[in-house]
C-alpha cells in the first residue's frame, strides 16, 4: 500500500467513525458506512435495522442505495461506478453485505474492526475471497482492516452496554406481561 | 407421497462426516478379577478426559483373550515411557499397546455403527436428529402443507418469469396461525442486483410490520404482504423481524440471502433445487454455522421435480 493511500484511507475511516457515532446517537447498531470515488463521497449509511424492521439494512446496505440514487440523478453507468470505488466501513462487513458487495462489483473495502459475529471477510467465514462464488456473486474483493479498529469497538461497545430497544423481551420478561395481561389495556 | 421421499434435512456436517479415530495406549487385564480395582487406579491415575464417550473396558473380540483397557492418550514422543510408568504402578496390567479408537462421541446410529467396530463407545441417540435422518420428522398433514406452501412459491416463480425475472419465487409464512406474511419472486432483472427473491421477502415482512424499506413497482403486482390494521400492529408488537416464522422457496439461497435470514431469525427455511453458489447445504452451511448467533432447520429438495423444471434452461 502507498504511504498516499493510507493517509487517504484514514482520512476516510474518520469519516466513517462519525457516521457510526450518529447512527448510536439514533440506537442504531454504531456502524458507520462511506462509498468513496475518485475523491469523492458518493454514498454514505449507518444501520437502519431498528427503524424499518429489517435486519438486512446494514450500512453498506444503505450506501450501495446511496449510490444508486446518485447514478440515476447524474446519468452514471452503476457497474462503472462501482467498479472504480472503495468502501470504508468501522466493522468488518458481515456475510450478507460480503455477498451483496461482490455482486456490486466493488474491488476494494476497507475496514476498521473484525465482526466476530457475522464478519463475512474472514472472521466466520471468507464471501470476499471464495473463488467459488464467483459465478453466482461475481469477483472477490480485496480488503485492508485495521484503521480506527479500537474506537470502532468502542462504539459497539457502548452501544451493546445500552439494550438494543427492538430486540425481543426475555422469556422471564414475556411471562410477567402475560401474568399480568387483565391489568393491561 | 412424492413430496415424504424428496424433503431433506440439511444437517450439520458433524452428524454426517466419517468417524474420525486417534491412537491410544490399552493393556491387556490378565485377571478379570483384578477389573475394577484397576478401574479405580486407571480413572484416578490417567482419566480418560476428552476422550469420555469411550467404554473403559472391552472385552476381546477372540474367544478366551483377556479384557483389554484403555490407559492413556499418546501425548508426544515420550509418551510409551510415561504410559509403562503408569502401567508399572497398576498391578495385573499387561504391556501397553496401540490402538485405534473414535476421537468424537457418535452422534447418529449410523456414526455409532462405524465407532463400535474400532472401540465400544456410549451413545445418546438425539431422538430429533433421528426422525429427521429417517425422515420420520413431519407428519403426512404436515407434508401436505408444506407442499402447498411449496407450490405458491413455485407459482410465484412462474408469476415472476411472466414479468421477465428469474424464476424464482418465496413465500413467508407463519406455522402457528398459517398466515402467509409475504408472497415475493426475484426481481434482479428489474435493475438492482440485490433484489433476490429472499431479500424482497424479507422486505415485505417488514412491511407487514410497518417498516420495509424498498416501494415495488405495481407492475409486480403478485407481490404481496400480511396487512394489518393499525391496532392490530400494536397489539402484535412481539413480532420481531422474521422470528418464528417459516420461509419456502424454489431455490437454495445464496449467502446473501443465507445471512440476511440469519439476521432476521427466520424459524425454518423449505427449499426445491440446489444451487452451486447456494449458502444453505452446497457453498455452506451458514444456518448451522459455529459462531453466527441464529441457527434454523433447513430442509431441501421440497418438490424438487417441479422446482428444477424452473432452472433446467439455466
Amino acid at each position: 500500500m502507498h504511504q498516499e493511500d493510507e493517509s487517504h484511507h484514514i482520512v476516510w475511516m474518520k469519516t466513517a467513525l462519525c457516521l457510526a457515532q450518529k447512527a448510536l446517537e439514533q440506537q442504531e447498531v454504531p456502524v458507520g458506512c462511506l462509498i468513496v470515488n475518485k475523491d469523492r463521497i458518493i454514498g454514505t449509511g449507518g444501520n437502519e435495522v431498528n427503524r424499518t424492521k429489517n435486519a438486512t439494512r446494514h450500512a453498506e446496505i444503505i450506501a450501495i442505495e446511496e449510490v444508486r440514487d446518485l447514478c440515476r440523478r447524474e446519468c452514471l453507468v452503476e457497474r462503472d461506478v462501482f467498479s472504480t470505488s472503495i468502501l470504508y466501513v468501522t466493522v468488518e462487513p458481515c456475510a450478507m453485505c460480503a455477498g451483496a458487495l461482490r455482486q456490486m462489483g466493488l474491488p476494494l473495502v476497507v475496514y476498521g474492526c473484525d465482526n466476530d459475529r457475522f464478519g463475512g471477510c474472514g472472521s466466520v467465514i471468507d464471501v470476499a475471497s471464495n473463488p467459488a462464488l464467483t459465478d453466482s456473486l461475481g469477483p472477490c474483493f480485496d480488503t485492508i482492516k485495521g484503521i480506527f479498529s479500537n474506537e470502532a469497538v468502542d462504539l459497539l461497545k457502548n452501544f451493546y452496554k445500552g439494550e438494543n430497544p427492538n430486540a425481543p423481551n426475555s422469556k422471564r420478561k414475556l411471562k410477567v406481561v402475560e401474568g399480568q395481561e387483565s391489568n393491561h389495556k | 407421497m412424492t413430496a415424504k421421499a424428496r424433503l431433506e434435512a440439511v444437517l450439520a456436517d458433524k452428524f454426517i462426516q466419517n468417524v474420525d479415530t486417534c491412537d491410544v495406549f490399552i493393556a491387556n487385564i490378565a485377571d478379570k478379577k483384578q477389573t475394577s480395582r484397576i478401574m479405580r487406579q486407571l480413572s484416578e491415575l490417567c482419566p480418560l478426559e476428552k476422550l469420555q464417550h469411550l467404554k473403559r473396558i472391552r472385552a476381546s473380540t477372540e474367544k478366551g483373550m483377556p479384557l483389554q483397557i484403555v490407559v492413556h492418550k499418546p501425548i508426544g514422543p515420550d509418551s510409551y515411557q510415561a504410559v509403562l510408568e503408569i502401567v508399572k504402578t497398576v498391578e495385573g496390567l499387561g504391556k501397553p499397546y496401540l490402538a485405534k479408537v473414535p476421537s468424537t462421541p457418535p452422534l447418529t446410529r449410523l456414526q455409532y455403527n462405524e465407532a463400535v467396530k474400532y472401540w465400544p463407545v456410549n451413545f445418546h441417540e438425539d431422538k430429533e436428529i433421528a426422525s429427521m435422518i429417517s425422515g420420520k420428522y413431519f407428519t403426512d398433514p404436515e407434508l401436505l402443507e408444506i407442499k402447498q406452501f411449496m407450490k405458491m412459491a413455485i407459482k410465484l416463480a412462474h408469476a415472476g418469469k411472466t414479468r421477465d425475472q428469474i424464476p424464482i419465487g418465496a413465500v413467508v409464512v407463519n406455522p402457528i396461525s398459517k398466515e402467509i406474511i409475504a408472497e415475493a419472486y426475484d426481481l434482479r432483472q428489474a435493475g438492482y442486483a440485490l433484489q433476490h427473491a429472499v431479500m424482497v421477502a424479507v422486505d415485505l415482512v417488514a412491511h407487514s410490520q410497518g417498516g420495509g424499506m424498498w416501494n415495488f413497482d405495481e407492475i409486480f403486482c403478485e407481490l404481496r404482504h400480511l396487512k394489518r390494521s393499525a391496532t392490530e400492529n400494536t397489539e402484535s408488537s412481539s413480532e420481531y423481524l422474521c422470528t418464528g416464522y417459516d420461509l419456502y422457496v424454489t431455490q437454495e439461497p445464496c449467502v446473501m440471502c443465507s445471512m440476511a435470514l440469519v439476521h432476521s431469525r427466520i424459524g425454518r427455511v423449505f427449499y426445491g433445487s440446489s444451487n452451486s453458489g447456494g449458502a444453505l447445504g452446497s457453498s455452506y452451511k451458514v444456518h448451522c454455522q459455529s459462531g453466527f448467533n441464529h441457527h434454523f432447520l433447513v430442509f431441501k429438495g421440497c418438490l424438487q421435480e417441479q422446482t428444477d423444471k424452473l432452472y433446467d434452461d439455466s
